[in-house]
């Protein structure tokens, strides 16, 4: 929705630092503790943990549920948002996690404009967990408005693939193997927050940055010196911003951060997984991705290093905060090296304590 | 915010689409704020209405639309807290007009407003959907405000699920009223330039009865739209080969109250092919609003492009999802 990201209150009033976001951690840490010695929650949920194991199942969850109402990503990725805002403000031990997912799919249904019944949502969702959907309707209409309160009203959110998309056009349709030949009202200005200073303003809207970017209607180079993203690695690139909601990403960086550090990543696995490096395939595969593994068969345009070269050229003169983009790599693999030891089965154990000696 | 409420209710403002409102007192600070009330059916959760409403008028900050202060959930009611204002466009031109006709530089002071705050909700990719004189507040200030957000929706998100059942059908324009789905921001301009010609006569330019007379009645003053004038009327799910055939009327005519430079920015709001009407940032800039236009800050108009056509709507995002 509302397209200006820099007057959002996203970026107001849900965008915060790491020490913040450890701050709002130990609050709930502190409350957690004071309900458990004056016994409001059993004591053993002491090792509960909301991290990232916790986080991929309740990704998981988020993800369950969407599949089975024929969710876009968009209403999906709001919904997660929600979680990891309410997850901030409450402490997952004193609610129903299932009864929260569901919530956070129904409110981000409606503000996405793909509205389903409540009645629909709430069938979808016990038919996946049976035993934690309550039947009453009005637990989960309540809900609804306990999420919005801890929201504090705040519902639109911006998400990163429209600047995926920008992203895509700009260095599909502008020389970045020679800097020399960049010039500054080739459209560089016009990636969300790639010049701050002109955003702040509040008067500029996606809709100008489309307009001439799109290579359909611009200028697009002959594919030797641009870089034109290949199909694998948009797909690439959208799995890792999905996954991306497992981390506190969402909550720290604006997402033009998150979609650049994404096809940074798609761009060098590609090229390592080409390279027969095991590591990068394997997460290409959970992306979804199964390369041929013979190099450079399906490379048009410059090499593996020279795609490279052209992306940190344009990282480097693209005004983006690169120690951002660096940090939020860094989060994302981090993210899935934990991932690879993931087990599904401990983790639903590890809930089932969460209801139990309710 | 939930549980008791601190303000105190006055009487009652009118019925909305889906609330009513009331006048309401803070009992704190002794100021006035509008009250608008929503009946909660516990079974049913937050209406939609609602929810669209309360999310875009939490990011829509502006002089031009009402603020929303606060929230307020009880057990069967949920109460949004506005900004309050002292009457809307209706009852003060009922009020203050001649005849309803107000004086043209009241005219011209609220069409200003009235654009400033289009092109801040266009800008931020929002459609209002709903402008017409009862949804636009005014209080002794001089001041407008764009209130009644139900209807609105952002325009980032596939059209396929654009109902045509929106606008109110006098400020409707004839697009929508031709069963067009994948409308945008000239929907609002239309509705900005009936608002524009009720004011400057008192009297609502096109006041159909039904949906094919809301489309005839428009015909009768504009011309029926032709392949020629329009090309791709004829596509259109509601358009009829069989329509009475009416030649266009000078506007100047029908609402003489207007000056010459208020007739041309009248006539390039009122453009019945939507593409041909002018961005609300354009319309900004029209000479009419020459006394106005130090009040337009640099920054608020130093994005030159005025266009705000299909871009949202071009599948690019859908595109994208084809990816995922």
């Amino acid at each position: 929705m509302s397209a200006n990201y820099w007057n959002s209150s996203q970026r107001l009033h849900w965008q915060f630092t790491r020490e913040e976001l450890s701050e709002k951690r130990r609050n709930i840490e502190v409350l957690e503790n004071q309900l458990m010695a004056a016994g409001a929650l059993p004591l053993h949920l002491k090792d509960i943990e909301y991290d990232y194991n916790m986080r991929i199942y309740l990704h998981n969850l988020v993800h369950k549920l969407g599949r089975r109402l024929g969710l876009r990503a968009i209403p999906i990725t709001t919904a997660e948002v929600y979680l990891s805002r309410f997850l901030l403000n409450v402490s997952l031990k004193e609610i129903n996690i299932y009864l929260l997912v569901t919530t956070c799919i129904y409110l981000a249904c409606k503000v996405e404009e793909c509205p389903h019944h409540i009645r629909s949502i709430s069938n979808e969702a016990r038919n996946l967990w049976p035993q934690y959907i309550p039947h009453d309707l009005t637990k989960l209409a309540e809900f609804e408005f306990y999420l919005i309160e801890e929201m504090e009203n705040y519902l639109i959110i911006h998400n990163p693939y429209r600047s995926l998309g920008q992203i895509r056009n700009i260095l599909a349709s502008t020389d970045f193997a020679h800097i020399d030949n960049y010039n500054s009202n080739n459209g560089m200005n016009n990636i969300d927050g790639g010049n701050n200073g002109n955003y702040r303003d509040g008067y500029k809207s996606y809709g100008d940055l489309s307009s001439g970017l799109d290579p359909s209607n611009g200028k697009l180079y002959d594919g030797v010196n641009c870089l034109i993203l290949h199909q694998d690695e948009l797909q690439v690139s959208w799995s890792i911003i999905n996954d991306s909601y497992i981390t506190d990403l969402s909550l720290i960086f604006p997402p033009h951060i998150i979609s650049l550090g994404a096809i940074y990543i798609a761009v060098v696995l590609r090229c390592s997984a080409m390279m027969n490096d095991r590591a990068s395939s394997a997460i290409l595969r959970r992306a979804g991705v199964d390369l041929p593994n013979k190099p450079g068969t399906t490379n048009t345009g410059p090499n593996i290093e020279g795609r490279m070269n052209i992306l940190t050229n344009f990282m480097g003169i693209s005004n983006i905060d690169l120690n951002e983009v660096i940090e939020a790599v860094q989060e994302i693999l981090t993210l899935y090296e934990v991932w690879e030891a993931y087990d599904e089965n401990k983790l639903r154990k590890k809930v089932q304590k969460l209801f139990m000696n309710r | 915010m939930a549980g008791q409420s601190h303000f105190q209710q006055l009487e009652k403002l009118g019925e909305g689409t889906y609330a009513t409102v009331y006048k309401g007192r803070d009992a704190y600070t002794g100021s006035l704020v509008a009250l608008k009330e929503i009946n909660l059916d516990s079974e049913e959760g937050t209406p939609s209405t609602a929810i669209r409403e309360i999310s875009l008028m939490k990011e829509l900050k502006h002089e031009n639309i009402v603020t929303l202060y606060d929230v307020i959930h009880t057990e069967n009611k949920l109460t949004l807290v506005f900004e309050h204002m002292d009457r809307d466009l209706k009852k003060y031109m009922d009020t203050y007009g001649n005849r309803g006709a107000l004086d043209p530089k009241i005219v011209k002071s609220y069409m200003f407003q009235l654009l400033k705050g289009i092109m801040f909700c266009h800008d931020n990719c929002v459609l209002h959907r709903d402008l017409k004189p009862q949804n636009l507040l005014i209080n002794s200030k001089g001041e407008l405000k764009i209130g009644d957000f139900g209807l609105a929706r952002a325009f980032g998100i596939p059209v396929n699920t654009f109902s045509n059942e929106v606008v109110t059908l006098w400020y409707r324009a004839p697009d929508v009223l031709m069963g067009s789905r994948n409308y945008n921001t000239s929907i609002d301009i239309w509705s900005a330039g009936c608002i524009m010609a009720e004011m400057f006569t008192g009297r609502p330019l096109f006041p159909g009865s039904s949906n094919d007379d809301q489309l005839l009645t428009i015909f009768k003053i504009m011309g029926t739209p032709t392949e020629r004038t329009w090309p791709g009327v004829s596509q259109l799910p509601n358009y009829r080969h069989n329509f009475d055939m009416y030649i266009s009327q000078d506007l100047g005519t029908i609402v003489p109250q207007v000056d010459p430079i208020g007739l041309k920015l009248l006539n390039q709001l009122l453009q019945m092919k939507p593409e041909n009407r002018v961005s609300a940032r354009a319309a900004l800039t029209s000479p009419w609003f020459s006394e106005y236009s130090s009040q337009l800050g640099n920054n608020q108009m130093n994005n030159s492009d005025t266009q705000y056509q299909n871009q949202y709507q071009d599948g690019r995002g859908r595109g994208m999802h084809q990816i995922a």
